[in-house]
């Protein structure tokens, strides 16, 4: 678009005809303290808690302590432009976000300002920051699943939409593997989520791949990336997941369905404790704030599903938490263990000896979603879930190289083949009658007969096979959402057959 | 300065401001302490110094003061130094001033323009910042080329700006 000099010069001479505004009247205060990204500023009695004052050279605060004589607030840019003695302007208002749909594909930070350099975003609705969790009569019950296109994690881990369902493990475990992959899978469902994915204090690289793999995948049509990066000060990694939430919020109350993905919340703390500590806030355990538990209970609490007269839109939340060497019993995994309607537990040995996704199906639970599971996967997961128990038992009970009888033999080949078909790769999310059809098989023992080694082959040439021979019978698997004994028998030959010919 | 000595200077000011109450001194006390900072602005160095005893400082004060000002005023002061919050004593009379001047119902109106006001003018903007605040007002008009044209006044927390200056600012950022 070429832009005439002309024209913004006649623009901006209206804008400076219709300005009026001869007399401000404003609160000021001034600074008496600043530095770590902390200022104390006296005067402004009237100012509130979350309130946003303005400080010389554009730099924007935050109140977040009200003490006697003083105010301690937060900055959301370089201290150094800031000096001792500086005015303070009190905005009335309390710290909000630009929302809209002109949001969907963009990259933002913490205040909703584009970093993706394709120009400003222009909306004109905000909302705050902070608002309080939508109440009971608010809500209904969670009864649509929220695909992840993971076999191990629809199958045994149900998540519905409006859930909160929390991915816990050590580093480089494959969490956030789990949640882009859920984003991707999105693109083809029914009543598509908008996903937002909250970028915590992770490194600029990491974000930036991460937006390069979505886009490649189709999938930033319908995302919003908000990301406060490790090098930006504390106050933005503080208030980047309540930003990514508000954003999220405009969608729901339009009836629509969010996914939103905090990662991670560990560095969310963290940040916070930062904070807390610069604000002379006492420490507690961990040195966190005593406040911590509802710093991470208030954003999650906002995770919902509306009831039909708000709208029915809902917005399920995916927190992050990285634990070190596999300790769930630190702080801050605790609490969000039990903020959360269950937890995905990733696991680090189970990475390394090639299981991955590297989910350990015994810790890992969901609370709500099993209502949310399609009947066909409840039908053919509840018995997966079994055989994976009793593997597990038994698995542990072989290392010893005892001697077993047959059923015992039988049953632990059955839990390695189960084991092997629930591998997948990255970035490759299937459609709920893929795992449908390929659980059906492993637990009706169409794969008993398969060599360890060649399962992952089989599953692949499976599927292509299916779409190529039974195209019919898919989208019936797809569709029916339940499966009766005509599909059944349909099913099954579709196994014989293809066994049949599998080399 | 620290947050803290705020706090500190506010209790000082409002023990101080109970005890002259007390005695229906409010008035001679602010006066007293406005007297007494500018007869002690030499000696301010060796009143605050660390190491000067505590009784050659009550000498001082008492050989430059002595009958010049009231005697709860010395009486507090001595307790400054006592307490070795002598630091504080600006910060005491300026929080007392305030509190003497609420309790009057009155409030002091810092007035910045760019051009002299005539005494007219003054009055007339007293007569209506009374109106505006309820409050009898003491103006404290100083010059201030900086501002290009027009007026701010701040009272207490409250700045009202009418200056040309800050029309321009705020234009600036409307641009944004």
């Amino acid at each position: 678009m070429a832009i005439r000099p002309e024209e913004i010069t006649a623009v901006i001479k209206t804008q400076i005809e219709g300005f009026s505004g001869s007399t401000e009247l404003k609160e000021e205060g001034s600074v008496l303290q600043v530095g770590d990204g902390i200022a104390r500023v006296y005067g402004i009695e009237n100012a509130m808690s979350g309130e946003l004052l303005e400080f010389p050279n554009g730099v924007i605060g935050m109140v977040l302590n009200l003490e006697k004589e003083n105010v301690g607030c937060v900055l959301f840019g370089t201290d150094t432009l800031v000096k001792e003695g500086d005015p303070v302007r009190r905005t009335g208002k309390v710290a909000q976000v630009p929302v809209g749909e002109a949001m969907i594909g963009r990259v933002v930070d913490a205040l909703g300002r584009a970093i993706d350099g394709k120009g400003a975003i222009k909306t004109t609705k905000f909302r705050p920051l902070d608002i309080v969790a939508p109440g009971v009569m608010e809500r209904a019950p969670v009864v649509e699943p929220l695909q992840t296109g993971v076999k191990a994690v629809d199958a045994m881990i149900p998540i519905g939409r409006g859930q909160r369902e929390l991915i816990i493990g050590d580093r480089q475990t494959g969490k956030t593997a789990i949640a882009i992959d859920t984003i991707i899978n999105q693109k083809n469902q029914p009543n598509r989520p908008i996903c937002i994915y909250v970028a915590v204090g992770q490194k600029q690289s990491t974000v930036a791949a991460v937006v390069q793999k979505l886009q490649d995948a189709g999938a930033m049509d319908y995302t919003i990336v908000v990301s406060a990066g490790a090098s930006e000060p504390a106050p933005m990694l503080y208030i980047a997941p309540y930003a990514g939430c508000s954003i999220g919020e405009e969608f729901l109350w339009q009836g629509k369905a969010v996914l939103v993905i905090y990662d991670d919340l560990s560095k969310h703390a963290a940040a916070y404790r930062q904070l807390s500590l610069l604000l002379r806030r006492p420490p507690g355990r961990e040195a966190y704030p005593g406040d911590v538990f509802y710093l991470h209970s208030r954003l999650l609490e906002r995770a919902c599903k509306l009831s039909k007269e708000n709208g029915g839109g809902s917005l399920t939340a995916l927190p992050i938490i990285e634990t070190q060497a596999n300790d769930v019993s630190a702080f801050i995994p605790t609490n969000v263990i039990s903020i959360t309607d269950g937890q995905i537990y990733l696991e680090s040995n189970l990475f390394y000896s090639g299981i991955r996704p590297a989910v350990n199906v015994g810790l890992s639970v969901s609370r709500v979603g099993g209502a949310a599971q399609t009947k066909a996967m409840k039908g053919v997961a509840g018995r997966l879930r079994l055989d994976m128990a009793q593997y597990n038992a038994l698995a542990a009970f072989a290392q010893f190289g005892s001697e077993l009888d047959a059923s015992s033999q039988k049953q632990l080949a059955r839990g390695e083949r189960l084991v092997e078909l629930l591998k997948q790769g990255q970035y490759v999310p299937l459609s709920i009658e893929r795992q449908v059809l390929s659980i059906f098989a492993g637990t009706n023992g169409f794969v008993d007969g398969v060599a360890v080694k060649d399962v992952r082959r089989w599953e692949t040439e499976l599927h292509a096979y299916a779409d190529a021979r039974h195209a019919a019978t898919m989208k019936e698997l797809g569709d029916k959402k339940v499966i009766d004994d005509a599909l059944k028998a349909k099913i099954e030959t579709l196994l014989k057959e293809f066994t049949a010919q599998f080399k | 300065m620290q947050a803290s000595d705020r706090v500190l200077a506010g209790r000082y000011a409002a023990a101080l401001f109970q005890a002259a109450s007390a005695k229906g001194e409010e008035q001679k006390v602010q006066a007293d302490l406005g007297s007494a900072h500018k007869l002690l602005l030499d000696a301010m160095a060796a009143l605050r110094h660390p190491r000067v005893p505590p009784a050659s400082k009550k000498k001082l004060l008492h050989d430059t003061l002595g009958t010049k000002v009231g005697p709860t005023t010395l009486k507090f002061l001595d307790l400054l130094v006592d307490k070795k919050r002598f630091d504080l004593m600006v910060m005491i009379a300026s929080v007392y001033a305030k509190l003497a001047a609420d309790k009057r119902g009155a409030a002091k109106a810092q007035v910045r323009t760019a051009v002299a006001l005539s005494a007219e003018t003054q009055q007339q903007l007293a007569a209506k910042l009374k109106k505006f605040t309820g409050k009898e007002i003491e103006l404290d008009v100083k010059e201030d080329p900086e501002l290009i044209g027009g007026v701010t006044v701040k009272i207490g927390d409250w700045v009202l700006d009418s200056s040309l200056r800050g029309q321009l600012r705020r234009m600036k950022e409307s641009f944004n």
